[in-house]
């Protein structure tokens, strides 16, 4: 980064409609759905009777953070908001209708849930911001993306902070959503959200972002070579300690091994764990990192790919009590 | 680090046919390309009219937008002299703005049920992301790829987007996408909303009774420039905000549109009276024609005041008589088609519109305003369901 | 008989509005007369929700809105949505 981006708050909502520590829960396999709709009514005091899961799991993360925020909310931040599929429950029912039933007209409330602006409206609603706002869809690496975008509105001055975040929901039945998802048998499927408040203020930050570099490799490419160019991303900041990596769920057996290996001592967290597959789980992983206080400084590293090879990078730190530095 | 981007080549495929030239053709003979639905079946096909393709597309329904993306983007290559497999465009960005594309699910779906085979899942393995990381993989490009969905600004979005990365030096040049296919999923949506005119498109006309949907594919390369004194179009400027008031549509005073508008003009460098014309969104809706021609006044007639003496609204037009309304699409092609126009020495008129609404006021261009030296700033607005309102200056050397 | 003098079609239609609407009052509290559109009104609806209300009817008795001002006129109170059904 060209100047400090900061992270002043973050908020993760994982599968199990867990949005702290002491819920998190490890996955046994694949979940039902976890009705969080009450869970944001008591959050926001609103009337959220329109707005689908996708948007309430989009919705509970962003809620939290800024609820989190110990200053008030800046009224200029910008809106970046990352999703691979988004709403997908209503998209297939919409879509059932129309090509199954035809003549029957189609729930308006739902077709205004599938478009791809909704969410980011209840977001900026919620919030009470009324500034720039940003849906980015790229697959495994859309909340890598939004958090760029955020990071590059600050750095260019166009805001002084912003919202970065991401969600992703399933549908069911599962094994069409797995299929949906590419995901292997062994891969537990899941969904949530997570968001981080970005600023150029360093007033009470948890933690700042570092790096968010994107890597254009391809599947093809040898593993050695591509952990080498992924530990450079964090290498100039870790200052003799090694950091923690959060491997994303495209990153294969065979590249998280070349990549430890790259990085001396590097400590891996699995939070697939905690919140299974599903395209924006980085988002998850990276606002998680804050649900408690850390003893000293950390570096945190996050890798993940599209499924042709693509590659996102995400270095940031988390402070330790008593401010960081 | 540059301030200044410029477009480096266009193109776009639409219902006026190959090429952005057909756009310029169609505007300036008045050419509307309503019609009604043949592509697929809907139920309510005689009620409304859309803008379809004109290009030979795969007959199968695979492919489709990719194919009608490859046709814009070989004539915005061969504009900018570039090949895409070439050092110039390799670590380009390739950033595009669309709603989705369901049309290739709508159709395998289709297919798949006339057969009587299994019926797969509808959407698998077809995010919105996958169609521009399909092209850069095609095409084995090595820059960012990006997929924006802000509705009906997607692609004025991702303009602004690409901008700011050629401005910050991530990189020198970045390939703009518009695509939006005709699909029964958002048509349906429409007609649910009631959003549908049953009789063409009449934008700020009096009689207007809502849109009318159509479909493009566009592409504009942007890149980099080190001054303007090169004859060319220039994006100076542009504004995303965010309007929270009501979902499906935009807070009546017009003030939050108004705010973009005038962001965008900071962001130019330009007051409102050095403004030449306006590209209006202008999509014939009842609520948002309203909108968008109040939010004209207050940024026009109210601010215009004191600073250089004009306080009127600049001529302004709309495209979607012409073209059909985009959705996704609409920034890149409305974007290419205006310049062509303005290229070729006219203003176009906003074709669909008789009468003034006393309701408005204002009235846009009826008949197309020839320019012998086009030279300005032009400002082009677009806005979405979801409140999301973007605007962008160009300056025209 | 014009439907604001039916009381079980009064009846269905504040459950029918209630049910769509996802609004989490007891139907029967709806006064037959109350406006039932705009943030001052009983219910609160909005443009959007007269819309979602317009695909029910048609799904349940088959009356058919294709207009959003001819919608915001029929759905003003139960009596005049009543109406509207059984002129």
């Amino acid at each position: 980064m060209l100047i400090p981006i900061y992270i002043l708050s973050a908020a993760a909502l994982g599968p199990c409609g867990d949005i702290q520590q002491t819920e998190r829960k490890i996955l046994a396999g694949d979940v039902e759905h976890t009705i969080i709709q009450d869970t944001l009514e008591t959050l926001t005091g609103l009337d959220m009777r329109r707005v689908g899961h996708f948007c309430e799991t989009a919705l509970v993360g962003s809620v939290l953070t800024i609820k989190r925020l110990k200053n008030p909310l800046d009224p200029n931040s910008h809106v970046y908001f990352g999703t691979g599929l988004g709403e997908v429950q209503k998209t297939m029912s919409i879509f059932k209708q129309t090509l199954d039933s035809e003549g029957d007209a189609v729930s308006p409330y739902s077709f205004i849930n599938s478009i791809g602006s909704t969410t980011s409206f209840y977001i900026a609603k919620t919030a009470g911001l009324k500034s720039r706002s940003i849906t980015a869809c790229q697959d495994e690496l859309s909340f890598e993306w939004a958090l760029k975008l955020a990071c590059n509105a600050i750095e260019d001055k166009d805001t002084n902070s912003a919202m970065a975040g991401g969600a992703d929901e399933f549908s069911v039945p599962h094994k069409e959503h797995r299929r949906r998802l590419l995901l292997d048998d062994e891969q537990i499927m899941g969904e949530g959200s997570g968001w981080l408040y970005l600023s150029g203020e360093r007033d009470s930050a948890i933690g700042e972002v570092i790096e968010v570099r994107y890597l254009p490799f391809t599947g093809a490419d040898d593993a050695h070579k591509w952990a080498r160019e992924v530990s450079n991303v964090c290498k100039p900041y870790l200052a003799g300690k090694p950091p923690f990596l959060l491997p994303g769920f495209r990153v294969n057996a065979g590249r998280l091994d070349a990549l430890t290996k790259a990085i001396p001592g590097v400590k891996v967290r699995r939070y697939l764990d905690y919140c299974g597959c599903f395209h924006t789980a980085a988002a998850f992983a990276v606002a998680s990192v804050f649900d408690t206080p850390h003893k000293s400084d950390s570096i945190y590293l996050h890798v993940n790919s599209d499924i042709e090879g693509r590659t996102m990078a995400v270095v940031f730190k988390a402070y330790g009590i008593g401010g960081g530095g | 680090m540059t301030n200044l981007v410029k477009i480096r080549g266009m193109g776009a495929v639409s219902s006026c046919g190959i090429g952005g030239e057909r756009l310029a053709a169609d505007l300036r003979a008045g050419k509307s390309n309503g019609q009604r639905l043949t592509t697929f079946p809907i139920y309510f096909s005689n009620e409304i009219k859309v803008n379809q393709l004109q290009a030979a597309l795969p007959e199968d329904g695979q492919g489709r937008t990719d194919e009608a993306i490859n046709l814009a983007v070989n004539e915005a290559l061969i504009e900018a002299g570039l090949a895409l497999g070439g050092e110039g465009l390799r670590s380009s960005a390739l950033i595009l703005g669309s709603t989705g594309f369901i049309y290739e699910s709508e159709s395998l779906y289709r297919r798949q049920k006339a057969l009587g085979q299994a019926l797969p899942p509808p959407l698998s393995g077809r995010s919105v992301g996958r169609v521009a990381a399909g092209i850069a993989k095609r095409h084995a490009l090595k820059g960012p790829v990006l997929t924006v969905t802000t509705a009906c600004t997607s692609s004025a979005n991702a303009l602004l987007l690409a901008a700011s990365m050629i401005k910050r030096g991530d990189v020198k040049r970045a390939i703009v996408i518009g695509a939006e296919m005709l699909n029964a999923f958002t048509l349906n949506g429409f007609y649910s909303l009631m959003l549908l005119s049953p009789e063409g498109i009449k934008p700020f006309d009096a009689g207007r009774r809502g849109l009318q949907l159509g479909e493009a594919a566009a592409v504009i390369i942007l890149e980099a420039a080190d001054s303007m004194d090169a004859a060319g179009i220039y994006l100076s400027g542009g504004a995303n905000n965010c309007d929270t008031h009501n979902v499906i549509s935009t807070s009546r005073d017009g003030r939050l549109v108004a705010e973009v508008m005038k962001t965008a003009m900071n962001a130019a460098g330009v007051f409102a009276a050095d403004i030449a014309a306006i590209k209006a969104h202008g999509t014939g809706s009842l609520d948002n024609d309203s909108t968008e021609a109040s939010a004209m006044r207050l940024v026009f007639e109210e601010g215009g005041k004191g600073e250089k003496g004009s306080a009127k609204v600049p001529p302004f037009t709309g495209l979607k008589g012409c073209m059909g309304h985009t959705l996704g699409a609409c920034g890149a092609v409305e974007t290419v088609a205006f310049f062509k126009c303005l290229k070729e020495g006219f203003i176009p008129s906003a074709m669909g519109f008789k009468d003034v609404d006393p309701g408005i006021g204002l009235s846009p261009l009826t008949t197309a305003r020839m320019m012998d030296n086009a030279s300005g700033f032009y400002m082009l607005n677009f806005f979405g369901f979801g409140g999301n309102n973007t605007s962008l200056v160009f300056r025209y050397v | 008989m014009p439907g604001s003098q039916n009381h079980q079609l009064k009846s269905d239609l504040k459950k029918l509005l209630v049910e769509t609407c996802r609004k989490k009052i007891p139907p029967e509290t709806i006064p037959d007369d109350a406006t039932l559109i705009g943030s001052d009104s009983f219910l609160g609806l909005d443009s959007l929700d007269v819309l979602e209300v317009s695909v029910a009817l048609k799904k349940r008795y088959g009356v058919r809105v294709t207009d959003s001002k001819d919608a915001l006129r029929i759905m003003k109170t139960i009596d005049a949505l009543a109406d509207a059904i059984e002129p």
